[in-house]
């Protein structure tokens, strides 16, 4: 592949010197009152500077289960995110860098992306993402953070965080994760296949829950194949509380009409939001069969609509997660789990399943 | 024309691995996704290694168990479709290629190559679309009220 022409590198540099410009004008304007929050996400440790109150609101609660901020740990950070609201703070995004022609499905500014910077707008959700992996700094702008959507709530930073979980061997996929100490299931499928549910429904019955959208998976050559939770949010549709009651109280305030209900699982869940767990199996669910169990599958058909999903949603992603997702199940076993005609009894199958793949586990390596 | 054209892989746009006798490839800028096995994804793995079609073709009757006079115009068939949903693009001849590595054992029973499609994904990368700029020049959603359609 050619290398940019040095005019390009240029004007990327450009672009993230006026978003950093920004950024820091932002900062200026609230001085003391910006709030500093460390996290660590799958290993790393993330510092966040949020210039404007209602920031806080849309990108606290969803990372609070990796909040480190009064840990010696927080000292060091990996990356540091400066975000600022326009509305809050009076500095706007800076002028576009960019026409509208020239921003990807996925939000991602393709001209203003390389080795080193990743750049992004979300039209409907009017942010803007900057990262620069030299600097290991990204930066935020957005519109009005009162006007977010629910999903966006459930995934903040999700574009900064995913290039740079990219750039130390790690990949968010589309997919939830539940476990145990003896580890985890991925469950990946199409839309309205069950996942969300399915990983809610194990959280209330006391399994860890590492996320019910976006989470991430990494295979380290010692550790083996590993899911992290990055986000202890939830959404599901107002219908699924007919068999998941319990999930009415917990409730966020919705701020539009099509938003999906949505949930903050650290204000009440946090004994079961665990870092990471080992991924013991990839799991697609299917409620077609009215059978409860688990049923060994070919890879395809458990990867590729996670690997689709995952490429489609998420902005910049490619062959990078087709190849994580490759080693992963190198390494272990893909099922269908057909979930029954009684939801209550899924939990116990889980635990059951995990707890016999870990011994298999255990037997191979012996 | 070249009656032999070699073929690539259509990247970046494209991306695609190798999951065992599995292909799964994902057109980045549709969102469509497919997946390929048995003789469709031998031919898949030796376009990805820049080989002429009717060496394919030849690679392809010589480790099936059929009559070789069908399968040329079966990979012709396939690799039209590739070249159709832009998953391969037409590729200068490279200077050296290999000859196509055949794996040995018993020959396989063959099926024609056939390309599964799936996109379900596209609904959620049709996005609305943008009428207007604010003042900063960034563009803007027709609807602000409704929110991105995203999968859950």
């Amino acid at each position: 592949m050619n290398g940019p022409r040095a005019t390009d590198v240029a004007a990327r540099v450009e672009a993230f010197a006026r978003t950093h410009a920004a950024a820091e004008q932002a900062r200026a304007a609230v001085g003391e009152a910006a709030m500093v929050r460390t996290f660590e996400l799958a290993g790393l440790v993330v510092r966040v500077v949020l210039c404007g109150q209602p920031l806080v609101a849309v990108t606290i609660p969803a990372l609070a289960h990796a909040d480190v901020s009064g840990n010696a740990s927080a000292a060091a950070a990996d990356l540091t995110i400066v975000a600022w609201d326009a509305r809050a703070t009076g500095v706007g995004l800076p002028p576009a860098f960019c026409t509208a022609a020239e921003i990807g499905l996925r939000g991602e500014i393709a001209t203003l992306s390389d080795d080193r910077f990743q750049a992004a707008y979300f039209t409907q959700a009017r942010t803007l993402s900057h990262y620069d992996d030299r600097r290991r700094l990204a930066l935020l702008g957005v519109v009005d953070a009162t006007r977010l959507a629910a999903f966006e709530r459930a995934n903040p930073f999700r574009a900064i965080i995913g290039w740079f979980l990219r750039r130390h061997g790690r990949v968010l996929v589309h997919a939830a994760a539940v476990g145990t100490p003896a580890g985890a299931i991925v469950l990946g499928g199409r839309s309205g296949v069950g996942k969300s549910t399915t990983a809610l429904r194990c959280m209330l019955a006391g399994l860890d829950y590492l996320g019910d959208d976006v989470c991430c998976v990494s295979c380290d050559p010692a550790a083996g194949p590993l899911v992290h939770g990055v986000y202890s949010s939830a959404k599901t549709h107002r219908h699924d509380w007919a068999t998941l009651p319990k999930l009415a109280a917990f409730a966020e305030p919705r701020h539009h009409a099509a938003d999906k209900e949505h949930y903050f699982l650290a204000k009440h869940f946090a004994d079961r939001l665990p870092r990471s767990r080992p991924i013991r199996a990839v799991v697609i669910p299917d409620h077609s069969t009215g059978r409860l169990g688990f049923e060994p599958v070919a890879t395809t058909e458990a990867i590729s609509p996670i690997a689709a999903s995952t490429t489609a949603l998420l902005t910049s992603a490619g062959g990078e997660i087709l190849a994580h997702l490759g080693a992963i199940v190198r390494r272990v076993p893909c099922y269908r789990f057909h979930l029954g005609s009684d939801p209550t009894l899924i939990p116990g199958k889980v635990r059951e399943f995990l707890a016999a793949r870990a011994a298999d586990d255990s037997r191979r390596a012996a | 024309m070249n009656r032999h054209p070699h073929y690539r892989i259509n990247e970046p746009n494209v991306v695609a691995e190798n999951f065992g006798d599995e292909i799964v490839a994902v057109n980045l800028d549709t969102g469509v996704y497919y997946s390929m096995n048995g003789s469709a994804a031998a031919i898949w793995k030796l376009l990805a290694e820049g080989h002429a079609v009717d060496r394919i073709a030849t690679a392809v009757a010589a480790t099936h168990d059929i009559a070789a006079t069908t399968i040329p115009a079966d990979v012709v068939t396939f690799v039209t479709r590739l070249a159709d949903e832009k998953l391969i693009v037409e590729a200068e001849s490279p200077s050296v290629v290999p000859s196509p590595s055949l794996p040995g054992g018993e020959r396989r029973p063959y099926a024609p190559p056939s390309l599964d499609v799936h996109s379900d994904m596209q609904d959620i990368l049709l996005l609305d679309p943008v009428h207007d700029v604010d003042e900063a020049g960034w563009p803007l959603a027709i609807d602000l009220e409704q929110p991105p359609r995203v999968a859950g």
